[in-house]
């Protein structure tokens, strides 16, 4: 069971990561010479993008769980990750867009390996929940979302390298090297961002986690004391409903 | 007629539900039902639409999960072995889970295969249910009482020890219904199998049950043998 | 074990057949794949005009329109298990999950292959204006044989998805072309030398590529086949 008690630290040392990032970022870190501005930009897109396709894989790894285990709660996990990884999605699709703008002066280009592979991610995630929202019955719903999960989560990567493949290299690869004509205050701005965000992840994770199962839980509690046909049903709804 | 108590009696239990409960969703369908059924014995199940008698029938044949309890079927803990159960459990649903296109044979001979059965138990099946000379017709093409044999047929394909019945005789002329009845209750072979019937005449689940469970909203309104049970009882289980 | 895996081959064998029994006794999904695949090609000849095509924009053409075929046979694979309780019977008898999802698996491979032994030849008469020679329609055989069973493994997956929804028939393309983008986009860089005017060959890289592809969704496929069938 997620507990509230944990969100405490979580979110001190999130925000303790987050000041320190932004500080970094936007101060310590020195404006590059040729790039201007716009470079600061390497602080913020690559890691909502890591973490993007990192919250991905873990709906993935909790879909699995649920359906070797069947507890609704891994399900609920699975559920939360793939909800952040959609928002975490939106942000890097954004802000990578506008890094295209400025460094590229396009929005979009669909020679571009990462940009094409994200908006396809997305628009496959995009179906969750209208799949999940499709299927009355909870079980079979909790069940087919993690199908969904294990496979989407499988494709995510895949989907990287055959794209990569499939098209000429415009894109800096943050994660082979991250800041290497960088001066040493940007590599620690870049490492500074991805530990804030996933930090910010990790926390809005269990957030939603704890809000979620409070919720359930309390219509249970309710349903005990009140007797169980007091508490009016929930309608059909895209989130687990039981625990 | 009664089915004839076991020769040999086995050591397990046919059915045998401890605080048995399942929930879709928030709803809860079945409340706590504690039973023992022993094997070879007839358990009657009574209430009216929306008891939860298909859902505990579903329950019981493995196809939906407990979401609390124990529940015992054969001897084997469900959901967690649910493949041993699998293929000794034969389930009559509502629906025929037949498919439309294909032949009333070729539905049997596909669930034979699946089951591990032997084909020949197929003519057996369709002569014993009078389907001879309708097996070359598709499902989609017979009428209702004839789409209930062949689903009656595939259900007693492998021998199941315990048989699940949802309105076993619904749908079918009164010639047709004696027919199914004495196919769906004596065992051919040595020991007489488990039944669960569930279904909407009393008189007729009085009559062949050991045990009756009435169930009204999904919470035990009556359970006990058929002798001791009254007239308004019954009445009391519908209203 | 020998005997398990006995079981397991003759369970897909049973499956499989049927299948086929029923597109034969109710043909559903061919003809309509195949009736739509036609007529995207006609309408291909009109909205190019001049609609005589070959290398990439060929490719494109031929692999788009088998996209949406297969869409069409995606969404019919899983309906008669919901809708004739095919599910249920399946899950009361000992067979393996897997089996059942390998058999509709191959079902829809085999769907494809046909569609393209009628289509492909409509396609060159209808559309492509390059011919290709002995050794270039091997490979381009290969080349689509490996994707079918690409489109097949991922579309099985969706196929029992969409399956569990009200609305299966929304849900297919919306699922199933997210998915496919890659194994379209790369079976199009292979196939795009063949149809060109004076040939070519295939990179090794795609026979690769999509290799992995296919083996990625048939593992999965196996992975999660237990998720499917049950409840």
């Amino acid at each position: 069971m997620p507990y509230a008690r944990r969100l405490l630290p979580l979110t001190l040392a999130t925000a303790v990561l987050v000041v320190a990032w932004i500080v970094v970022a936007a101060a310590v870190a020195p404006t590059d010479a040729t790039e201007g501005l716009r470079q600061r930009l390497t602080y913020l897109h690559p890691a909502f993008a890591i973490l993007t396709l990192v919250a991905f894989v873990a709906g993935a790894f909790f879909g699995w769980r649920h359906l070797q285990s069947d507890r609704p709660l891994d399900d609920l996990r699975a559920y939360v990750a793939i909800h952040l990884g959609q928002i975490y999605c939106v942000i890097a699709l954004l802000t990578g867009a506008i890094w295209g703008k400025t460094a590229w002066g396009t929005f979009w280009d669909w020679g571009e390996p990462v940009l094409v592979t994200f908006l396809i991610i997305f628009l496959l995630y995009a179906t969750y929940q209208p799949m999940r929202f499709a299927i009355e019955d909870p079980e079979r719903q909790a069940r087919t979302a993690s199908v969904f999960a294990v496979t989407a989560g499988v494709f995510a990567p895949i989907c990287f390298g055959v794209v990569r493949l499939t098209t000429n290299l415009l894109h800096p690869q943050p994660l082979n090297d991250p800041g290497s004509n960088l001066p040493g205050t940007a590599g620690l701005a870049f490492a500074l961002s991805v530990l804030a965000i996933g930090a910010l992840f990790v926390t809005l994770w269990h957030l939603e986690l704890v809000h979620k199962s409070t919720r359930i839980r309390l219509r249970k509690l309710q349903r005990r004391v009140e007797g169980e046909d007091a508490v009016p049903h929930l309608a059909r709804a895209s989130s687990p409903v039981t625990l | 007629m009664a089915p004839a108590p076991p020769a040999t009696a086995p050591a397990a239990p046919g059915v045998q539900l401890d605080g048995l409960i399942r929930r879709r969703g928030e709803r809860l369908v079945l409340r706590e039902i504690t039973l023992e059924l022993p094997a070879g014995g007839t358990l009657a199940l009574l209430g009216p639409n929306g008891a939860g008698k298909s859902t505990l029938l579903r329950v019981l044949a493995g196809l939906l999960r407990p979401s609390r309890g124990r529940c015992r079927v054969l001897g084997h803990e469900l959901p967690r072995e649910r493949h041993a159960v699998r293929g000794r459990v034969g389930y009559l649903a509502h629906e025929p889970m037949l498919y439309r296109d294909l032949t009333v044979r070729e539905n049997l001979v596909h669930r034979a295969r699946l089951l591990r059965a032997p084909i020949g138990q197929v003519d057996e099946l369709l002569a014993a249910t009078g389907l001879q000379r309708r097996a070359s017709f598709p499902v989609a093409a017979l009428s209702r009482g004839l789409t209930q044999r062949t689903a009656a047929a595939a259900t007693l394909l492998a021998d199941p020890e315990l048989l699940l019945l949802d309105e076993p005789l619904a749908n079918l002329d009164p010639v047709a219904a004696e027919q199914l009845g004495a196919l769906l209750d004596a065992r051919p072979f040595g020991v007489a199998r488990t039944r669960v019937i569930a279904g909407h005449d009393p008189d007729a689940a009085l009559a062949e049950a050991d045990l009756v469970l009435g169930l009204k909203d999904g919470a035990v309104a009556l359970l006990a043998a058929p002798a001791a049970i009254t007239d308004a009882e019954i009445g009391a289980l519908y209203r | 074990m020998s005997a398990a895996s006995a079981g397991w081959g003759a369970d897909v064998r049973t499956l499989l057949t049927l299948e086929w029994r029923r597109e034969r006794r109710a043909p559903q999904v061919l003809p309509t794949m195949l009736l739509f695949s036609v007529g995207a090609f006609v309408l291909f000849r009109f909205g190019l005009q001049d609609g005589s095509i070959d290398g990439t924009l060929a490719a494109g053409v031929l692999l788009v329109t088998t996209l949406l075929a297969a869409l069409l046979g995606i969404g019919r694979l899983w309906s008669a298990e919901e809708e004739e309780g095919g599910l249920d019977a399946f899950r009361l008898t000992p067979a393996s999950a897997a089996a059942l999802v390998a058999a509709k698996a191959l079902a829809l491979w085999s769907f494809l292959v046909v569609l393209h032994l009628v289509a492909v030849p409509a396609f060159a008469f209808l559309l492509l204006s390059s011919s290709l020679d002995a050794g270039e329609l091997l490979r381009f055989a290969g080349i689509m044989l490996l994707l079918d069973l690409g489109i097949a493994a991922a579309g099985t997956l969706v196929g029992a998805i969409a399956a569990a929804a009200r609305s299966r028939e929304l849900l297919v393309p919306l699922l199933a072309v997210p998915l496919l983008i890659p194994v379209i986009a790369v079976a199009s860089q292979a196939v795009s030398p063949l149809l060109e005017q004076h040939g070519g060959s295939v990179e090794g890289r795609w026979w690769l590529v999509l290799a992995l592809y296919d083996g990625v969704f048939l593992l999965v496929g196996w992975a999660v086949s237990d998720g499917i069938v049950e409840d």
